[in-house]
């Protein structure tokens, strides 16, 4: 509660005015002390003529009409009077009075507040006109964001994100169609990373017991029979082999024929060979 | 993997020459070993001796006569088939049986002299028989070289003799046998 401040006239009209109003208002007074005090002393004092000379009928009408005009003038000076001084007085009382202090030194605002039914309240509210006259953007523009950022325990954040609940709404499919694998792997100097693979190693590491226990060993032995045709191998396998008999069978055979010649032709004392001259014998 | 291989290859110094020699003999391919000269490359056209042209006339009379008694058995069987309670096995005389082996291997000694030139037995040892043109022997002649063979195979002796191995039959029909 704060008061207008005052102007120079106002400090000088208005007690002139109170001061007029003062004596009009004990003028008033006075007559109406007056006439009570006559008539009650005429009451009480049997002065007839004195009675008559006060008190005629008409005079007393007179009297009546003039103490009615004078309450109600002295009723309208009063009022007016009081207009007056009342907010000056309060004021002025007012601006010597800490009300803050008063309020918390008379008044339990918590009964008060305890009183009070907020729902009431909250549902007179209206939330949208509050909103609409509320400038985000400005309160928007005028936050300090890193500040605000630095200040948060980032890591107590992340603990109570449930991240399995977010990556089961990510489409993983769509977040991979759209990656060009092409280009990355462009990108990828691929024998400089095998250069730094060492084989070796990792073929020493390699158990391959599992593996050529998945391998269906039988089924690839079968591939590779039909592929390579290995019937046929045994064949012209067998073939060749009974080639190389016949003709160690023949090799022998000429051998054998040559021997006998030669121990015939020696027991006949045949000096030149049986086969000179014949076609198609060389030396 | 082949080129992480080489790459290592190139790289390391010594490696090439160890891998290829010590640790990966399979990579020098080993030179095809020396041809084998056959003795028959060399009587190609020669005329045959005694030994494989007894050889030859042996397995020739061993096919013959197991062929006779493949047929006796097929005579046997179907005289069971056709007298089963009567059925006894055929008894030929020495006779009927010299005489049908020897008509038989006429008749084999003809037919592989006129139209192949070699019977089995020549065939085994690698023989041929020609006139002394070189040519195949006609019907006639194998014919009756045949008769001779089975009439007088001792004839064949006169190979071991003979200064061109030819036999009795080869000199009298003029015919020869060659290693093919």
């Amino acid at each position: 509660m704060t008061l207008a401040p005052r102007s120079s006239s106002d400090v000088v009209a208005k007690p002139v005015d109170a001061a007029v109003a003062v004596v009009s208002a004990g003028t008033a007074i006075a007559r109406y002390a007056f006439s009570v005090t006559a008539r009650t002393a005429l009451d009480v004092v049997p002065l007839p003529r004195l009675a008559r000379v006060v008190r005629p009928r008409s005079w007393r009408a007179r009297a009546a009409r003039e103490a009615a005009s004078a309450r109600l003038a002295a009723e309208e000076q009063v009022r007016a009077l009081a207009d007056i001084l009342i907010p000056w007085v309060a004021r002025e009382v007012l601006s010597r009075l800490d009300v803050v202090d008063l309020v918390r030194e008379f008044i339990d605002v918590d009964a008060i507040a305890a009183h009070l039914d907020v729902d009431a309240v909250a549902a007179r509210l209206d939330i949208d006109s509050v909103i609409e006259r509320v400038d985000i953007d400005g309160i928007a523009a005028g936050l300090d964001l890193n500040t605000l950022v630095e200040k948060v325990d980032v890591a107590r954040v992340i603990d109570r994100v449930d991240l399995d609940e977010v990556v089961s709404r990510v489409d993983i499919d769509r977040i991979i169609a759209t990656v060009d694998l092409d280009r990355i792997i462009a990108t990828i100097d691929l024998d400089q990373v095998i250069d730094r693979v060492d084989v070796d190693r990792v073929a020493a590491r390699l158990d391959l017991d599992p593996v050529i226990e998945r391998a269906n060993v039988v089924a690839i032995a079968r591939y590779v029979i039909e592929a390579i045709d290995l019937p046929e191998v045994i064949r012209s396998s067998t073939a060749s082999v009974t080639a190389e008999t016949v003709r160690g069978v023949r090799d022998q055979g000429v051998d054998a024929d040559r021997a006998v010649e030669r121990v015939v032709d020696r027991l006949l004392l045949r000096r030149h060979g049986r086969h000179e001259g014949e076609p198609g014998v060389r030396g | 993997m082949t080129t992480a291989d080489e790459s290592r290859q190139a790289t390391a110094p010594v490696a090439p020459a160890a891998a290829s020699n010590g640790h990966y003999p399979w990579r020098t391919v080993p030179p095809a070993p020396p041809a084998a000269l056959s003795t028959r490359a060399t009587v190609h056209g020669h005329a045959a001796g005694f030994v494989t042209r007894a050889v030859g006339a042996t397995v020739d009379a061993c096919a013959v006569v197991l062929a006779v008694a493949i047929g006796y058995v097929v005579v046997a069987g179907f005289r069971f088939l056709l007298h089963p309670r009567s059925f006894r096995f055929p008894a030929p005389g020495f006779a009927v049986i010299l005489l049908v082996v020897g008509l038989v291997l006429a008749a084999y000694l003809t037919v592989t002299w006129a139209i192949p030139g070699r019977t089995y037995g020549d065939q085994l040892m690698g023989l041929r028989v020609t006139d002394l043109g070189g040519n195949r022997l006609h019907w006639s002649r194998a014919a009756a070289r045949a008769v001779l063979y089975v009439l007088f195979p001792l004839g064949l002796g006169w190979v071991l003799v003979s200064a061109r191995n030819r036999s009795v039959q080869d000199v009298v029909l003029r015919t020869t046998v060659v290693y093919d």
